[in-house]
């Protein structure tokens, strides 16, 4: 997962706190990594995220690549291709196509 | 996270959401239109112009240029929020979103004052949906509409109501009681504010503003307070309900359920009449919606999503999504299928690492998945 820009910053989520309960909490929007980080963190842990995450680099260079934002799936072939692109999210992000997609092309 | 089940309560993410066991831009397919407000004194020949750049979006079925009391609007049906919203400022034009009110009405009692209020305000020019629904000693309103709160009261009042209108913010800075108490207070000074209610949150706090208020007006006043304060949307809704238009007939709901029957997930949907009419109501999330009212358009029924009018309230404990951000659609990808990845290397989420793409390829697929908290 690529963790980039908040797509409803300052929606209101529960975050988790440091003696490891929840509580509501005001999601910002985020310019760097730490903040990046922060949030990332903080969605991994309270969904219990397994999957390998990173952030965008501050100057948002991979979300722009790969006109993410808010949310977009991809799957890049074992040659280094894009071998399958979803639409932009998040009308476009549809987990199942995707996972029809694998199904049919990956063993 | 819209990707792994969170609730989202802007029309897009929802309907994503919908698509898994799940505003930024939304499709509207099947769906009502859309109204934005284009900013500025545009020209009938600039709004002309406008419609043409929004017609030639993909995923966009019609565009209407028009002006409704007074205002310029595009309604748009297809495709939307913030794909057209970037598409616009390209072309040097500002849309936003028509405006979503909540009033409280005292001394509605009875079924006919519901109608008679709904009726009222929805012959206000400018105003395009109006959800009532019963509450404590009257009934609570939402209203769609491009005027602002002062007009909507003029004409409730008009009609011998009286309505009190509250709106739910976000305020985004200290958490601090002292910071909070500052802010309550700036706020209670801003012009047509009649109450504040204030809820602590981490990062920040949620509040309830009572009366007529100009939105930028209290956001200058939280901002001299040290603080950004953003509209939030109401408490996220288990299910989401559909007014089924297109039936009369006696076996129309029968054969309604038969055209969306294959539709994955549609073994959780309910068909029940209701006082607006025929009601769908979703309860599995894992449904795919665009199927499903594609599915039902096919048959020949346009689905219209109802919005819930509830009493705003700080205690709720449900999530509560803000609007889209704005300026942070990009329209033009450089990845394209059969050509190679943009490579990337990135910090991984324990911030003691990195992950390369072009490391990974060649060993195995490799799933991208984009997104955020929010």
């Amino acid at each position: 997962m690529v963790y980039i820009r908040e797509a409803h910053p300052d929606s209101i989520l529960y975050v988790a706190r440091e003696d490891g309960t929840r509580a509501l909490g005001v999601v910002a929007q985020t310019s760097t990594a730490v903040e990046r980080l922060k949030n990332l963190q903080q969605c991994a842990a309270l969904l219990q995220l397994t999957m390998p995450a990173v952030i965008d680099r501050d100057d948002n260079a991979v979300n722009r690549a790969y006109a993410a934002w808010p949310d977009r799936l991809y799957v890049v072939g074992m040659d280094g291709r894009i071998a399958y692109m979803g639409r932009p999210g998040p009308a476009g992000f549809k987990v199942t196509e995707l996972e029809s997609w694998l199904m049919a092309n990956v063993r | 996270m819209g990707i792994l089940g969170r609730p989202a309560s802007c029309a897009g993410c929802a309907m994503a959401l919908l698509a898994l066991p799940a505003l930024a831009g939304s499709a509207q397919t099947g769906a009502r239109p859309a109204t934005y407000i284009v900013a500025g004194s545009p020209t009938d020949g600039d709004l002309d112009r406008l419609a043409g750049i929004l017609r030639a979006l993909e995923g966009v079925e019609q565009v209407e240029p028009g002006r409704a009391a007074g205002t310029p609007t595009v309604r748009v049906r297809g495709t939307g929020g913030t794909i057209l919203l970037e598409a616009a400022r390209r072309a040097g034009f500002t849309l936003r979103p028509i405006s979503v009110r909540t009033f409280v009405a005292a001394r509605v009692r009875t079924r006919e004052d519901l109608s008679r209020l709904k009726g009222v305000l929805s012959s206000t020019e400018g105003v395009e949906q109006v959800d009532v629904a019963p509450a404590a000693g009257g009934a609570v309103l939402r209203v769609r509409a491009i005027p602002g709160s002062e007009v909507l009261l003029r004409a409730a009042s008009s009609g011998g109501f009286v309505l009190d209108a509250v709106a739910s913010f976000v305020a985004t800075g200290s958490d601090a009681q002292a910071d909070l108490s500052a802010l309550k207070t700036r706020l209670g000074r801003t012009p047509g504010v009649v109450r504040v209610d204030l809820r602590p949150l981490v990062g920040g706090a949620s509040l309830l503003v009572h009366g007529p208020v100009q939105e930028e007006m209290l956001a200058a006043a939280a901002g001299e307070a040290g603080y950004r304060l953003t509209p939030v949307g109401d408490p996220v809704a288990g299910g989401r309900r559909f007014q089924v238009q297109g039936t009369g007939r006696a076996d129309d709901i029968p054969r309604l359920q038969a055209a969306i029957r294959d539709v994955p997930g549609a073994k959780g949907i309910q068909v029940t009449q209701e006082a607006d009419g025929t009601v769908l109501e979703v309860r599995d999330r894992a449904l795919d919606r665009d199927r499903l009212l594609s599915a039902a358009r096919a048959a020949g029924f346009d689905l219209r999503p109802l919005e819930a009018a509830a009493t705003p309230t700080l205690e709720e404990e449900a999530e509560r999504n803000t609007p889209a951000a704005s300026n942070e659609r990009v329209l033009e990808t450089q990845a394209r299928p059969g050509q190679t990845a943009p490579d990337f290397t990135l910090i991984t989420k324990d911030g003691r690492g990195t992950i390369t793409l072009s490391t990974l390829a060649g060993k195995r697929p490799v799933v991208l998945i984009f997104a955020s908290y929010t």
